[in-house]
């Protein structure tokens, strides 16, 4: 079953606007696939260098579709939401709030049974 | 001159013997006969034969015949030629008429013989309608200035004036700076021969500097643009030179005595520059100017200027200095007007400020520089190791730089939502050729290059091999912070994720070089607004990005080069010198005009400015007495204003409302069976009539219910004519133009659906359904979509039953 938190992120991946408007936290609207990789959000991240990840290497994961390995990067627990990647990204990505998305989808949405 | 009826004479070429068989042709040609006005009918035995051209050569020249209606298929050719050959016996042009039955869908085996014969009939007589009507029409020629303005001496602008000097054409160089060269003069290599853009200049301007058209106009911008191609009226606003060119000699006296220096010339480079004497990296180039100087950026003129602004107050030591008298300190701004046929835009580029780009500290820190300072530096760089601070620099504690290890951060600024949306093109070659560049002079020097993608299109591409291939060049792709200095000798500390291996990477680097993009220049902008040009949605001259990009809206302003988008060197030639290909056509010292041009009735005319309001090229004006008149010049002939006039009251020479509502009066809507619907067709000839053409051709299923009318654009269309046919009783009107936005006259098949809201009104109080009239949009390529189109529109019509106007 589909973790009802994200269902928004898989019509992202098939690239259709539908999302369902009960739930509260949608990928759609972040602009993954506007993500060139550049790295960008990478080298003015405070904690990426600390951390075995980076902002990109997460939005690539879900760009991949592979939600678990995006959900399982330990640099979801550095990330500090200064949304300084977001005020840098040249694509106007969202990258802070993929990121609170997906800790609040680590901590809430996991093992969310519907 | 006696005014005598028209002798026409109509010759059928027959589409196959299958014609002969269906149709009793004895009988139709007697028919023809006997219609008004026609002298003669025959059937083309052999189109080419001698015998029968002779014939109607002599019964021209005899008088016997004064116009010709040629029934059946002809290409394009072919009426070009018999036209020329009636031409010889003394026919004007445009008495031929041209009416192809098998693209109005007379084909074997689809038609019901009666129904073949009828339609033929009713075809010939319509196109008798318009022979009769038709006026005899000699091209107009316009006097025309044969003089050219090139706006912009750069690169692309002096190639540009070269070309049409070649020509024989006289050229006004116009140039906002005190010299010629523009960006180009700025560099110190071009890629990828790597070879001196100086000589590159010289090497065209020895040209222009033997030639006598040419009028350079430099520290001189256009003020206002008044006029139409062929004479246009240019005013010019004139910077003081404050040196007088005829007795300048170039002694260079006047430098030796001012007291002022001024770092080396970079006025183009940036708004901010970290070159500044004071504390930048201008402290370490050796070479600094005068108020008073050469003209820059490139010595041409070769006279000297003075910069006015960086005097000091009451300082006249140049002019004292000079032997020859040639300062003149006093000289005020000046104004003079010119008139040329044709004016082409080379405004070029400006770099994208890099202050704008505060994430990694342009400005702030000295030793990060954009990639036009790096060809600054490049230039000044003659095998030194190590960049040392002039011996007069201000600051005597700066370090030595030793460029051991440079970054370079490419699409800075460019490919970038925030600041500008499209690639630059250039930065990726120029940071590889400066790279080779570097090594030349330094070969252990590292280079760091971020980037995100390497864009070296077409041959650059080997440039790309060989500055891999030169090793200790490390290509990142990802983007660096800048973490600040790390307090030895100034090195900068950079972080950057490498994001093909996810690691980190760590660099100290001695200079930073940010590949900036390119903007539309600061001149081009305000050019567009002095010539009301229209700009695309990055700022550059607007033109059709891929059929005619030269083009500017409004005829005989051309834009080339950089004006018109980011382009290299070589592309930005090519592109100016298409420019002057076209510019050209301006400069023959006459215009000529095809005589299908629009026409105002001035007796029906009631003034209401439609006709001023919708013409997509703005070409209307009011005569003395606030007439609408078409400025013939500017004109495309797209007759857009002929559809809009509510009262009808203006035709296009070729194609007169006259002509096409006699064509409408004579058609017969009886001839098919009581329950088909008959359609007039109106179709645009860029795209609809094409697809007609190519639906016949291809032998699809053409219902006969349709007859078609070929208009030069849908925008034609005059409501009066829809309900001219749909009140004789044709069932229904369909008007097909291309899709939306791909219009050739940029919004005719819009204007056409705009109208069809006041025609609803008028039918309705016709007592006509308004769904009888549709406006379709078919591609040149839709010959089968025509055919469907057709035949849902005949489905619908036999729904909504006959037209009650119908006999």
């Amino acid at each position: 079953m589909m973790p009802k938190g994200l269902r928004g992120y898989h019509s992202t991946m098939k690239n259709s606007s539908k999302s369902n408007p009960s739930v509260g936290v949608d990928l759609s609207t972040h602009g993954i696939n506007d993500c060139v990789q550049c790295g960008r959000c990478a080298a003015v991240c405070r904690v990426s260098f600390i951390s075995a990840e980076s902002p990109r290497r997460v939005v690539r994961y879900l760009q991949r579709g592979d939600l678990d390995g995006a959900v399982r990067c330990g640099f979801l627990m550095l990330c500090k939401q200064c949304r300084t990647c977001t005020l840098t990204c040249p694509q106007g990505v969202d990258v802070a709030e993929i990121m609170r998305t997906l800790v609040r989808y680590r901590f809430t949405g996991y093992e969310y049974d519907e | 001159m006696k005014k005598t009826s028209p002798k026409i004479g109509v010759f059928l070429a027959l589409p196959g013997d299958w014609f002969k068989e269906t149709v009793d042709l004895k009988a139709l040609i007697e028919k023809i006969c006997k219609l008004k006005q026609v002298e003669r009918c025959e059937t083309i035995p052999d189109l080419w034969s001698e015998t029968f051209l002779q014939m109607v050569r002599d019964a021209v020249a005899a008088g016997e015949l004064d116009r010709a209606l040629w029934v059946g298929r002809f290409t394009a050719h072919q009426r070009q030629k018999l036209k020329g050959f009636l031409a010889e016996a003394g026919m004007n042009p445009y008495l031929n008429e041209w009416c192809d039955l098998e693209e109005q869908g007379i084909a074997p085996n689809r038609t019901p013989q009666p129904l073949l014969t009828a339609k033929v009939l009713t075809l010939v007589k319509m196109a008798l309608a318009r022979v009769r009507l038709l006026k005899s029409l000699e091209p107009l020629e316009i006097p025309a200035s044969d003089a050219v303005m090139v706006v912009g001496a750069g690169i692309a602008g002096l190639h540009a004036a070269a070309s049409l000097l070649e020509r024989g054409k006289q050229v006004h160089l116009v140039e906002q700076q005190s010299g010629v060269g523009g960006k180009v003069a700025l560099l110190s290599r071009f890629y990828p021969l790597l070879c001196d853009p100086h000589c590159g200049l010289e090497f065209v301007l020895k040209n222009l500097k033997t030639s006598d058209r040419l009028t350079l106009h430099t520290l001189a911008r256009p003020v206002s643009i008044e006029g139409e191609a062929g004479n246009f009226r240019v005013r010019l606003q004139t910077e003081p030179r404050h040196v007088d060119p005829d007795r300048c000699n170039g002694c260079g006296a006047c430098m030796a005595v001012c007291p002022v220096d001024l770092p080396v010339f970079t006025d183009g480079v940036q708004d901010e520059p970290p070159f500044q004497r004071e504390k930048g990296l201008g402290s370490y180039l050796k070479e600094t100017r005068k108020a008073i100087h050469p003209s820059v950026p490139f010595s041409f003129p070769e006279t000297y200027v003075v910069e006015r602004k960086a005097c000091p107050p009451e300082c006249r030591a140049c002019e004292g200095a000079c032997p020859t008298g040639a300062v003149r300190l006093d000289q005020t701004p000046a104004e003079e007007m010119v008139t040329t046929g044709a004016v082409l835009a080379a405004t070029g580029w400006d770099a994208y400020p890099l202050t704008k780009l505060d994430k990694y500290g342009y400005g702030k820190y000295t030793n990060i520089i954009g990639n036009l300072e790096m060809e600054l530096l490049l230039s000044h760089l003659t095998g030194a190791v190590a960049l040392k601070p002039a011996p007069d620099a201000t600051g005597t504690d700066l370090p030595d730089i030793r460029l051991d290890t440079v970054g370079f951060v490419q699409c800075a600024g460019s490919r970038d939502s925030r600041h500008l949306e499209y690639c630059s093109s250039v930065c990726c070659s120029a940071t590889l050729k400066q790279i080779k560049q570097l090594k030349s002079i330094q070969p252990d020097t590292r280079c760091y290059v971020f980037y995100q993608d390497i864009r070296c299109p077409g041959f650059e591409e080997n440039l790309y091999r060989q500055v891999r291939q030169t090793g200790n060049v490390i290509f990142v792709r990802g983007f660096p912070k800048v973490t600040g200095p790390n307090g030895d000798g100034g090195k900068l500390s950079v972080t950057a994720e490498d994001t093909f291996s996810g690691v980190p990477i760590e660099a100290e680097l001695d200079l930073l070089v940010l590949a900036g993009g390119m903007q539309p220049s600061r001149a081009g902008v305000d050019f567009a607004e002095t010539a009301g040009l229209p700009r695309n949605d990055y700022g550059f001259l607007a033109g059709h990005y891929q059929c005619f990009p030269e083009e500017s809206r409004r005829t005989g302003i051309l834009g080339g080069g950089c004006a018109r988008g980011p382009m290299n060197v070589s592309q930005s030639i090519e592109s100016t010198q298409r420019a002057a290909m076209k510019a050209l056509n301006y400069l023959e010292g006459a215009i000529t005009i095809i005589p299908e041009y629009p026409v105002v009735d001035k007796t029906k005319c009631d003034q209401c400015k439609r006709c001023v309001e919708e013409c997509p090229y703005a070409s209307y004006r009011y005569d003395e007495k606030e007439f609408p008149e078409p400025d013939l010049t500017k004109c495309r002939q797209c007759g857009n204003c002929m559809g809009v006039c509510p009262v009808a009251a203006i035709s296009l020479n070729h194609l007169t409302i006259k002509q096409l509502s006699a064509q409408i009066e004579v058609l017969e809507t009886s001839f098919l069976e009581e329950d088909a619907p008959l359609i007039l067709a109106f179709l645009c000839e860029n795209d609809a009539h094409v697809a007609a053409r190519s639906a016949a051709d291809k032998g699809l299923a053409v219902p006969p219910n349709v007859i078609h009318i070929q208009v030069p654009c849908a925008g034609a269309v005059n409501n009066a004519l829809v309900a001219d046919a749909l009140s004789i009783g044709v069932d229904g009107v369909l008007i097909a133009g291309c899709r939306e936005g791909q219009c050739h006259y940029i919004s005719g098949n819009e204007l056409v659906r705009k109208r069809s809201g006041d025609l609803k009104d008028k039918l309705e109080s016709m007592m006509i359904e308004s769904e009888r009239v549709r406006f379709e949009s078919i591609e040149i390529q839709d010959a089968r979509r025509y055919v469907a189109i057709l035949n849902d529109y005949i489905r619908d019509l036999k729904e909504m039953g006959p037209n009650p106007f119908k006999i």
